[in-house]
């Protein structure tokens, strides 16, 4: 009768263990981008969320209503951002950027307007989950629109791809081949 | 294929003949010292099948260049350079920037233009250069 309670009470108590530790890894996945990235530290390191943060809206290249524009929302708990592609006269300005010659600023490489408007449209077909990342060694003073990031074993973010860089929250800016920035401003604010 | 792509390559085949050239040297005691940047030596790391390789070069911190050839990340054999690169003596890391055009990738076994910059990072230690998201150890060519 002993044995049995005590095999009783052993099962009880993996039973426990094994329902604590489901419940810990489930709000583990739950948490997981943001916690991850809170984590990150020293060469990449994410932005304090409540200072730093981008406001919803449309962020036009110039203010320019005519011109191309990213969007910018939260969705559920993720910040997204995504270059609209849509209308093909609002990118020459940015066509213009993109295909200059990083050898020699002063020309442009070849490459139909087309064919590049055409890969812009597929990449950025669906918003891109950003966060708003510090390289401390690179550039401290900078903060990265970054995204596709990811992790290595410690989880910790080994890598990401930057499509802009933040000024406030109303205005981020992209580094041309050439040197110059290409300002885009949310006019919804 | 596309003119950017070329223009990477063109500029890839270079430093990676520079570097065969330096490791010769190397193996006749010809070699000048190696630069160090913040406790990083100069020079061409292999991936132990020489398959791949990362270069730094650079006579300071200011005018560094990272190359990479084949190198696998998230991004399958990049290859790519850039001289947004810096290493830091604290924790001995480095991280390297790379313009959008500059790199490109391999997806499904053909060279895929870089969709936007690419930001990684690495430690290294003792002629050893290990860059996150790689499993692989890059050793220095002497």
């Amino acid at each position: 009768m002993k044995v049995t309670n005590k095999k009783l009470l052993v099962c009880n108590i993996l039973l426990a263990v094994i329902v604590i530790c489901s419940l810990l890894s489930v709000h583990h996945l739950k948490e997981e981008n943001e916690y991850l990235l809170a984590e990150a530290e020293g060469v990449f390191r994410k932005a304090d969320a409540d200072e730093y943060y981008l406001n919803d809206g449309l962020y036009y290249l110039n203010g320019d209503t005519d011109s191309c524009y990213f969007k910018v929302e939260k969705k559920d708990v993720q910040n997204t951002i995504q270059l609209i592609v849509e209308d093909k006269d609002r990118f020459h300005e940015l066509y213009k950027a993109e295909i200059t010659d990083v050898y020699n600023p002063d020309s442009t490489k070849y490459k139909d307007y087309e064919q590049w408007f055409n890969e812009k449209a597929e990449y950025w077909s669906y918003p891109q989950n950003y966060c708003l990342i510090y390289n401390e060694i690179l550039n401290p003073e900078t903060i990265n629109v970054g995204y596709n990031w990811g992790f290595n074993e410690n989880m910790k973010v080994e890598l990401y791809l930057s499509c802009a860089d933040y000024v406030d929250r109303n205005t981020i800016q992209c580094e041309t081949a050439s040197g110059e920035y290409l300002v885009f401003t949310n006019i919804s604010e | 294929m596309d003119e950017n792509i070329k223009l990477i390559d063109e500029k890839i085949e270079k430093i990676k003949r520079t570097a065969e050239e330096e490791a010769k040297k190397d193996s006749a005691a010809e070699s000048k010292a190696d630069v160090i940047l913040n406790g990083l030596a100069t020079g061409a790391y292999y991936s132990p099948d020489s398959s791949s390789f990362i270069n730094i070069t650079g006579t300071s911190s200011s005018n560094a260049e990272c190359t990479f050839y084949m190198v696998n990340c998230e991004y399958k054999n990049v290859c790519g350079y850039t001289s947004t690169f810096s290493a830091a003596t604290a924790g001995r890391q480095f991280s390297a920037s790379f313009p959008k055009a500059n790199w490109y990738y391999y997806n499904n076994g053909n060279k895929t233009e870089a969709p936007d910059i690419l930001n990684v990072k690495g430690s290294y230690s003792g002629g050893k250069i290990t860059l996150e998201g790689s499993n692989i150890t890059y050793t220095k060519s002497r």
